[in-house]
């Protein structure tokens, strides 16, 4: 069976169809790449799917059970987690008081717990803290622990909110062009990582631009344009396909060159 | 400033390759506690022995200090729905719920000042709760825009509840606070004719225990939760956390403590009108929170001790008073945005 299903999923901002009507399945384990020009309703996708967004019409199931209509928080509870297209982690900490913070939907102690410190507090912190320790030294960031967020450079950064999505124990991580900004060995370097992560059992689902980093680390691949699924199928069918190549590219006797 | 970049960058950098070893401070390994928990205890020592000794039998001075301790509580809510980054201006509002529960529950019902106490938080709680729960769906200045009007609403609601509230002549004669004993063992004696020392004791006592309890939320999961409300909602949610639950969590034990506050100044000054909080109240609250830096604790307490002190102090050029104190203000914002207590605690 399938981890997730996403069926006829279309949102409407008032005339804009931003998604239209778009199915497709992730298997567990897989790792699968959405694509497509800019302004093809990628990022609303992925809203959509976590829930930041609520659909004009059609369902998500989630390892068998609806999930369409859960708050955010909720769906992360589940096992779905993201991270986001534009630099979002929090500033004011350091890296590893963000990646302690995002264990919180491991924590068994009540809020009255938290507040007396109880046993099961103090045992979830301890646990959280060892858990963080080994997320970032996974990630290449444990020399950087103590740093706070906002002096790390770019790609530690990048790093540093995927370490913040894994500490909430994601099944289902989905990463928002999580290779922008980075230069050719630095992408080698994350999609390496990423595999490691699909390695460590989680299914991962990407958005990206950079079409070498895709092409390499993806199972299969999902292209959108203008909201609607134009093609899926596996990195080599999709190079080959002519309505992808179209939509990239234009139609041949449109653009002159070509 | 990209000089600046450049150069963090760079020591960035010089510790990945250290591997983060970090020099601890010399002095946090020689002694078993730090240098301003030392001062902590002097402080506390003072303020809660020494100071009321040898201020026994000046009325004024105790009624001022216990003026800024009674405020500093009730700002120190306010502190803490500034760390989910909300700048609250309806403190008055609950201030003003507290202290009419007191007063119906004592002149009305003859119900004993100790459980008005906690039942005026809790009715506070409980009304902030219910407010909070959609407001708090607004950031910034909208926020602030609507607890503002709070504030003079719930004065409004107090003025025409007619009968029950009676309205603007307001509830008066409002008891002292009588002995609390449990199973016959006083605990508490009753507050004795109009000595204001019993009060101080009290209004210590009550600063002191919103310190500790404030300092426990904040170091604790609860308070990295609320920081992390204030630094990005979005990314609080997409990991997990309830933010809904939380920013009302912040909120309602704010308006807890203003309820606090408010059955306190109705028992001490045995009287309640809509008028005693206004939107200038509220204003001040939060002012005293921004005055003594919004990322210390003890903020809201240096800045409510230091207007009210200074104000008293102006007291004798009365005309100038105001002109005065308004120029210390400015002064203070400008040069001082993150507060007196950014001064000696860098971040």
């Amino acid at each position: 069976m399938s981890l997730l299903q996403v069926k006829d999923l279309t949102k409407r901002f008032g005339g804009l169809t931003a998604v239209n009507g778009v199915s497709f399945e992730v298997k567990e384990g897989e790792i699968l790449s959405v694509i497509g020009p800019n302004g093809a309703g990628k990022s609303t996708l992925f809203k959509l799917i976590t829930s930041f967004l609520k659909p004009s019409h059609g369902t998500i199931t989630f390892k068998g059970e609806d999930i369409t209509h859960l708050p955010p928080h909720v769906v992360a509870r589940k096992g779905i987690v993201r991270t986001f297209q534009e630099t979002n982690i929090f500033k004011e900490m350091t890296a590893l008081q963000n990646v302690v913070l995002a264990h919180h939907l491991r924590c068994r102690a009540s809020s009255w717990g938290i507040f007396f410190n109880s046993r099961q507090a103090r045992k979830d912190e301890t646990e959280f803290h060892q858990s963080a320790l080994e997320i970032l030294t996974y990630l290449g960031l444990a020399a950087l622990k103590d740093e706070e967020a906002r002096n790390l450079p770019h790609g530690h950064l990048r790093a540093l909110e995927i370490a913040v999505a894994l500490a909430a124990n994601p099944t289902l991580l989905l990463l928002d062009e999580p290779f922008t900004g980075m230069n050719p060995e630095e992408t080698d370097t994350a999609v390496e990582m990423v595999r490691g992560i699909r390695d460590r059992g989680v299914t991962v689902i990407l958005v990206e631009h950079d079409m070498r980093a895709v092409m390499k680390i993806s199972d299969r691949i999902v292209v959108l344009n203008f909201g609607t699924k134009i093609a899926e199928g596996k990195p080599k069918e999709i190079q080959q396909n002519p309505a992808v190549i179209e939509a990239y590219l234009g139609k041949e006797d449109e653009e002159a060159g070509f | 400033m990209a000089a600046t970049r450049k150069v963090e960058s760079e020591r960035v950098e010089e510790k990945v390759r250290e591997g983060g070893k970090g020099k601890p401070g010399i002095l946090s390994s020689v002694l078993p506690f730090s240098l301003s928990s030392v001062l902590l205890f002097f402080l506390g020592l003072i303020y809660l022995i020494i100071f009321p000794l040898l201020y026994r039998d000046s009325r004024y001075v105790l009624g001022v200090v216990i003026n800024a301790s009674m405020l500093s509580v009730i700002s120190l809510g306010v502190w803490l729905t500034f760390t989910i980054g909300r700048t609250n201006i309806s403190q008055g509002a609950f201030a003003l719920i507290g202290g009419y529960t007191t007063a119906i529950l004592s002149v009305r019902y003859g119900v004993s000042f100790w459980l008005c106490l906690p039942l005026s938080g809790l009715m506070a709680a409980l009304i902030g709760a219910l407010i909070g729960w959609p407001i708090l769906r607004l950031r910034g200045v909208y926020f602030a825009m609507i607890t503002l009007s709070l504030t003079e609403a719930t004065r409004l609601a107090f003025l025409n509840g007619g009968d029950f509230t009676r309205g603007g002549t307001g509830i008066v004669d409002i008891p002292r606070p009588g002995a609390l004993s449990i199973a016959g063992i006083t605990l508490i004696p009753a507050f004795k004719g109009s000595d204001p020392l019993p009060f101080y004791y009290l209004a210590a006592s009550l600063l002191v225990l919103t310190l500790i309890s404030l300092r426990r939320l904040t170091q604790s999961r609860i308070g990295w939760v609320f920081r992390s409300l204030r630094q990005n909602e979005e990314l609080a949610s997409s990991i997990g956390i309830n933010v809904a639950k939380y920013r009302v969590m912040a909120y309602a034990i704010c308006c807890f403590i203003g309820g606090l506050g408010g059955s306190f100044f109705a028992a001490f000054q045995q009287n309640i009108y809509p008028a005693t909080y206004t939107v200038t109240d509220s204003i001040y609250f939060m002012l005293y929170c921004f005055l003594g830096g919004l990322d210390y604790l003890f903020g809201p307490v240096v800045g409510a001790f230091l207007l009210i002190i200074s104000f008293e102090l102006l007291h004798s050029i009365q005309t100038y008073q105001t002109m005065i104190y308004a120029i210390i203000m400015i002064t203070f914002m400008l040069w001082l945005p993150n507060g007196i207590l950014s001064l000696r605690f860098k971040k």
